[in-house]
């Protein structure tokens, strides 16, 4: 059977805000473990920042995010043959002690857990996993958990995949594979059929994932672009002494785009226009320009409504 | 160009609140836009100002005012471009 996904139209996390938990003392032997939780973290930023997530757009607008702190847990250890149980324990101690930040409000967090390596999960030859446990306050705390062969590229592949599962299905209820799009058991999701491909984003080893618009899987990353460059976006016009307002939307979240403003009517007189920009995140990959246009003379103005894009990031 | 994002904070709603960032090299042409990281469907966030202090003859210091232009609170980042 051909692999498909379906949006079943369940939450997702839009931006997320990864925050990190390095599980166990030997994450601060002397000399340190390799890889470091230092080198994890820079790959995790690699991942989460730059174009791996990107491709994501085509899940409802999933973009990409940051890391919002790390956490290394040295008073205890993960036993081997570790549960998802065990994990969420772990968070929620953490959490509850005011040991590292508690959800944000629009629930946007990813707590992940890293394992020492040579710590197995309790489930046979599962090396990463993401799921989710409820709360006091019955909201739905997302992790996942990675475990560790002592390099960093294996780590990274399999964090790159349960971020990007975490992402677009957090819960199991968003964008899964139809039925026989996956063999194994739990939620079919966009790393599941693609492991085995991987490759390197920003400088990061990652994993492929399904693209559902490419049908195929792929290694996301930014388009090639060169910047800045420029256009006009949209022509309008102003009546007398009076202000107007035009918008925009699906621009790049990952892009730097600035606004201005040009008269093409002619008038010797003065100034004519003035503007001002406010911005909307409608997605976690698109922004929605609002530009609001002021006639500062007793004379209808035409313009046009330029853009430039700067730059990108990572 | 040099691209990145200078700081990130957290508007409460319907408020302003100024930031500044210092020791920016006078010669270099700095673009400041600001961007929600929190999601909204349904209308515009943030809007923002920048101001300008020279404090030496070596150094810039840009003054950042974004507003909250929406009933609930709203995280936000501030993204630099450097034009060499």
């Amino acid at each position: 059977m051909a692999i498909n996904f379906t949006d079943h139209g369940g939450t997702v996390i839009q931006f997320v805000r990864a925050y990190l938990i390095f599980w166990g003392s030997a994450w601060s032997n002397n000399p340190p473990p390799t890889p470091t939780s230092v080198e994890v973290t820079d790959s995790m930023n690699r991942i989460v920042s730059g174009g791996y997530l990107t491709g994501l757009a085509q899940y409802r607008g999933v973009g990409q995010g940051y890391i919002l702190g790390t956490h290394t847990v040295n008073i205890s250890n993960p036993p081997n043959s570790f549960t998802d149980t065990q994990v969420a324990n772990l968070i929620s101690g953490l959490i509850g002690a005011g040991t590292i930040p508690n959800l944000d409000a629009d629930n946007q967090t990813l707590y992940i857990v890293f394992m020492p390596s040579g710590i197995n999960s309790a489930t046979s030859g599962v090396i990463g996993e993401h799921t989710y446990y409820t709360n006091s306050s019955g909201k739905r705390v997302h992790f996942a958990w990675v475990t560790n062969d002592g390099t960093l590229s294996s780590i990274s592949i399999i964090a790159s995949h349960e971020i990007a599962e975490s992402m677009s299905d957090p819960e199991g209820s968003a964008i899964l594979g139809d039925a026989g799009t996956c063999s194994g058991d739990g939620w079919c999701e966009i790393g599941d059929v693609c492991e085995g491909n991987d490759g390197t984003v920003n400088g990061t080893s990652v994993q492929s994932l399904w693209s559902q618009s490419a049908r195929r899987c792929v290694v996301f990353d930014y388009p090639t672009q060169t910047y800045p460059f420029v256009g006009t976006q949209f022509t309008g016009t102003v009546a007398a002494n009076s202000s107007a307002r035009w918008y925009t939307f699906n621009w790049a979240s990952w892009q730097q785009v600035g606004w201005t403003v040009v008269p093409t009517t002619v008038n010797s007189a003065g100034a004519q226009l003035s503007w001002s920009v406010a911005v909307q995140r409608t997605a976690g990959s698109y922004i929605t320009y609002w530009i609001t246009v002021t006639n500062n003379t007793s004379e209808a103005v035409t313009f046009e409504g330029r853009y430039v894009v700067l730059g990108r990031w990572q | 160009m040099q691209t990145g994002i200078q700081f990130r904070g957290t508007l409460p709603a319907n408020q302003t609140a100024r930031w500044y960032t210092f020791n920016w090299n006078p010669a270099s042409y700095v673009i400041w836009t600001v961007v929600p990281d929190s999601i909204n469907t349904s209308a515009p966030e943030v809007n923002w100002s920048v101001a300008v202090q020279r404090t030496s003859a070596t150094a810039v210091t840009y003054w950042i005012s974004i507003t909250n232009t929406t009933n609930a609170s709203v995280d936000i980042e501030a993204r630099y471009a450097i034009f060499p």
